[in-house]
């Protein structure tokens, strides 16, 4: 019973990080590998605010508009750079919050990590266990439909027509720099949510969970799902949350599970985009018109 | 002669030159509000790169721009096309994952309209008369489903001319419109462009097909080398000797 | 060593890491110019080539000069599997940039994780020994025979390579494919083979990368990343498809680097390259070299 709450509370946290991947990724069209370091940054700010005495939902809040605001620092450059450079940007800001991770000593614990996190409270209840998936599964639910509204609005239209061609957006009025640091912002804050649920549920952080190779996996599970679709990325969190818990049955040697792992999903991402780049329930994208 | 209240569009002596070639040397023209203006010249002679200069795709290296009297010069496009400037290009410019409707929709949505917090919050529905009545001057009110990256090239031109519509700007430039298309298309265009003068559009179009400059112009912008060579009335500089030598006899 | 011989080592020692990243940073160049591919998997690529020289030197303990022709052979042949097998089909069927970086990056994992369950994740190195010993006094403590010979073979590598781009016909085609791809084929040219051969090429340039790296501090499966972050963005400093802009950036960022430690621990270190690389996006895009995409 343990166990399957464990699961679950592990599918939502991934589900959150999907979603947000998603309205980058599937909606406007940016590739980012930040979203480990914004989910760390949900997590360390409710670890280190609760710590201190604050309540589980004010700290909550806080990581959500640290993490916007550092969202920031990938925003401005992408007005003027796109591809591999904005990619090379996300990383740095992830490999950046990963060094700071573990060299701040002083904040962060460095390697040795925060511990004794409170568990999530609301009005004075602590909730553990059964009652915490609950408030998740909510959590879920009320984030996927703000997402849905938000992608099937005029902003929603904006991101997809920003997705396409940012000129053709610009000549008609848009402002193009604005609604990418609007959807980095929500992004991030979404991950930071999430990294704040994280934080009390292992009651732990430390380093080795917000490194890049969360980003690759939460890339992942959008990618397979089927970007741009909301749901497909939940599909993606889904199987992609489910399925190392297989490999804990398979008999390797130790090191060798969490290596096998990786290479499993390393490989999975190059046959969905070779095979499959619409996932497993997305739609095949109009070609583009030819410009000239 | 003109005042800049009667001119929507002011350029002053305008330079461009790209990688030490000089494609505008000192361009200066208006155009008068209500009137839909015409460049012609050789290929080369600078009408796509002066467009571009107007809306704002490319940084002049001197000289002025006003719109309405205001200077622009330095405001990126979108802040251009925000006071009333809108354009086409040479290529059909469409967005390929949108349909023509929604291509339509976003293009007569209000900036305002498309903000973050404001579509948390609530999402209003557009008037549909001004969509629809886009689509059916420009024919494509049965394709209002399509992915406009399914539609045909000459039926992505017409979208293009329809999200211009839609965006009801007062000020429209127009880069080749009529390239490539069948010439039935092509007087539908024709009767476009009547239409917007009579709604009090102002317009300035670069194109090749003098028959169609010839039909429609008001006024026609003749540039050679960089520079206005010679501008006027569309009869008398069309019959004018030596833009027939230098342009029209080739 | 008083401080300031600390940093003019720091210095000397920047230059010759320096120049191992610009051998690794030139491939990464070289492709992304000619074929569009942001070829992450390059870093992958580059251990590859490492761990097989190891291989051969150390566990079968044969000469170096066979060891360097099996690193040339393995990265040649990863190279090219990736480029026809992979990029090329993808390219053809018109993925998006982002499926194909994607497809990268799942391939740079892939030989990070076949490289860890292979040889496990510890760093393997070789000792260079005798190399080490110093040429000089103190002062310039640094320069032993190993730095001298990193310096010396990446300056002819480069000095190779641009002769091949400048006097060859496959420099002639590739710089022509670069230019315009579709006016290349029009003309004759088989850019599919064209771009083939910058995938061999830039797997054969990064084998020498691999072997001073192995007798330097090691090469570590984990690295992969790293190592292709700092080509990555040693190409974009020095400009796209720019020969000698990848050398200079990347004795720029090794000197960068190395000089950081003066001042701040390790751990920080990656910091500065990526400052670098963070202003210099937002001020010049196109590089220090490059022209304007």
């Amino acid at each position: 019973m343990n166990y399957a709450i464990h699961i679950l509370i592990t599918v939502n946290i991934f589900v959150l990080l999907a979603l947000a991947l998603d309205l980058l990724v599937g909606y406007a069209g940016l590739m980012s590998l930040a979203h480990g370091a914004f989910f760390g940054i949900g997590a360390y700010s409710t670890a280190l605010l609760t710590k201190a005495g604050w309540p589980a939902l004010a700290a909550q809040s806080a990581g959500m508009l640290l993490a916007a605001l550092l969202s920031g620092l990938i925003a401005i450059p992408s007005m003027r750079v796109r591809g591999i450079y904005l990619l090379i940007i996300t990383i740095a800001v992830q490999i950046m919050f990963s060094v700071a991770a573990q060299n701040w000593i002083g904040l962060t614990g460095g390697d040795a990590g925060l511990a004794n996190i409170p568990p999530y409270s609301i009005f004075g209840y602590a909730l553990r266990g059964v009652y915490f998936l609950v408030v998740c599964t909510a959590c879920s639910v009320f984030w996927f439909l703000l997402c849905r509204r938000l992608t099937t609005s005029p902003f929603g239209r904006l991101l997809r027509a920003l997705r396409d061609d940012e000129v053709g957006c610009a000549a008609l009025g848009k402002n193009v720099v604005a609604a990418k640091m609007a959807v980095f912002a929500f992004s991030a804050a979404l991950a930071a949510f999430s990294g704040s649920l994280f934080a009390h549920y292992t009651a732990y952080v430390d380093p080795r969970s917000f490194e890049i190779g969360v980003s690759i996996l939460v890339l992942l599970m959008v990618m397979l799902g089927g970007a741009g679709t909301l749901t497909g990325p939940i599909l993606g969190a889904i199987v992609l949350s489910v399925l190392p818990e297989a490999f804990k049955f398979l008999p390797l040697p130790p090191g060798a599970a969490a290596a096998s792992r990786q290479l499993l999903f390393g490989l999975m991402l190059v046959l969905v985009v070779y095979f499959r780049p619409q996932g497993l329930i997305g739609r095949r994208r109009s070609q583009i018109a030819t410009h000239g | 002669m003109d005042s800049k209240s009667t001119a929507v569009l002011e350029i002053v002596d305008l330079h461009k030159h790209f990688q030490g070639i000089v494609v505008l040397q000192g361009v200066s023209l208006s155009v008068r509000r209500g009137r839909i203006t015409a460049l012609i010249g050789s290929n080369g002679a600078g009408k796509s790169t002066l467009l571009n200069l107007v809306s704002g795709g490319l940084q002049v290296d001197r000289g002025v721009i006003y719109l309405n009297g205001q200077e622009i010069s330095a405001l990126p496009a979108f802040a251009r096309a925000r006071l009333g400037l809108a354009r086409t290009f040479q290529h059909p410019r469409v967005f390929p994952s949108l349909t023509v409707l929604e291509s339509v929709r976003f293009a007569a949505t209000a900036p305002r309209e498309e903000g973050l917090l404001r579509n948390l919050v609530s999402a209003r529905a557009n008037t549909e008369e001004r969509l629809y009545e886009s689509l059916r001057l420009c024919g494509l009110e049965h394709k209002s489903g399509v992915a406009a990256g399914d539609l045909s090239y000459g039926e992505q031109k017409l979208l293009m001319l329809a999200q211009v519509l839609a965006n009801d700007a007062e000020f429209l430039c127009f880069d080749e419109i009529c390239a490539g298309l069948e010439p039935d298309v092509v007087g539908l265009v024709k009767e476009m462009f009547v239409k917007l003068a009579t709604l009090g559009k102002s317009i300035l179009f670069v194109e090749h097909n003098l028959e169609l400059v010839r039909e429609i112009a008001d006024w026609v912008v003749f540039l050679h080398s960089g520079e206005v060579f010679i501008e006027g009335h569309t009869t008398a500089v069309l019959e004018n000797p030596e833009v027939v030598r230098l342009y029209l006899g080739q | 060593m008083d401080s300031l011989a600390l940093l003019f080592n720091l210095f000397l020692d920047g230059v010759a890491t320096g120049a191992v990243y610009s051998l690794i940073a030139v491939g990464f160049s070289l492709l992304w110019w000619l074929a569009d591919i942001q070829h992450l998997a390059h870093g992958g690529i580059t251990l590859t080539a490492g761990y097989a020289i190891f291989f051969v030197v150390a566990s079968l303990d044969l000469p170096l000069p066979l060891g360097i022709v099996a690193g040339l052979a393995v990265a040649a042949l990863l190279g090219l599997a990736l480029e026809a097998g992979v990029y090329q089909p993808m390219r053809l069927r018109g993925s998006t940039e982002m499926a194909l970086l994607t497809a990268s990056l799942g391939a740079l994992i892939v030989i990070e994780y076949s490289l860890t369950l292979t040889f496990g994740p510890e760093s393997v190195s070789i000792d260079s020994g005798s190399l080490r010993t110093p040429l000089l006094p103190d002062m310039l403590r640094a320069v032993d025979r190993f730095a001298a010979i990193t310096v010396g073979v990446t300056l002819a590598v480069f000095a190779g390579l641009a002769a091949l781009i400048r006097y060859t016909m496959l420099g002639k085609a590739m710089r022509a494919v670069a230019e315009n791809a579709a006016l290349a084929e029009v003309v004759g040219l088989r850019v599919l083979r064209v771009q083939r051969m910058a995938a061999l090429l830039a797997a054969a340039l990064v084998t020498p990368a691999a072997a001073l790296l192995l007798y330097g501090n090691g090469v570590t499966p984990s690295d992969a990343l790293h190592v292709v972050l700092t080509a990555a963005t040693i190409a974009i400093i020095g400009g796209r498809g720019s020969i000698g802009g990848a050398l200079l950036a990347g004795l720029l960022v090794g000197i960068v680097e190395a000089v950081m430690q003066w001042q701040f621990s390790v751990g920080w270190r990656l910091l500065s390259t990526f400052g670098l690389l963070y202003l210099l996006l937002l001020w010049r895009p196109q590089g220090l070299f490059g022209s304007k995409a």
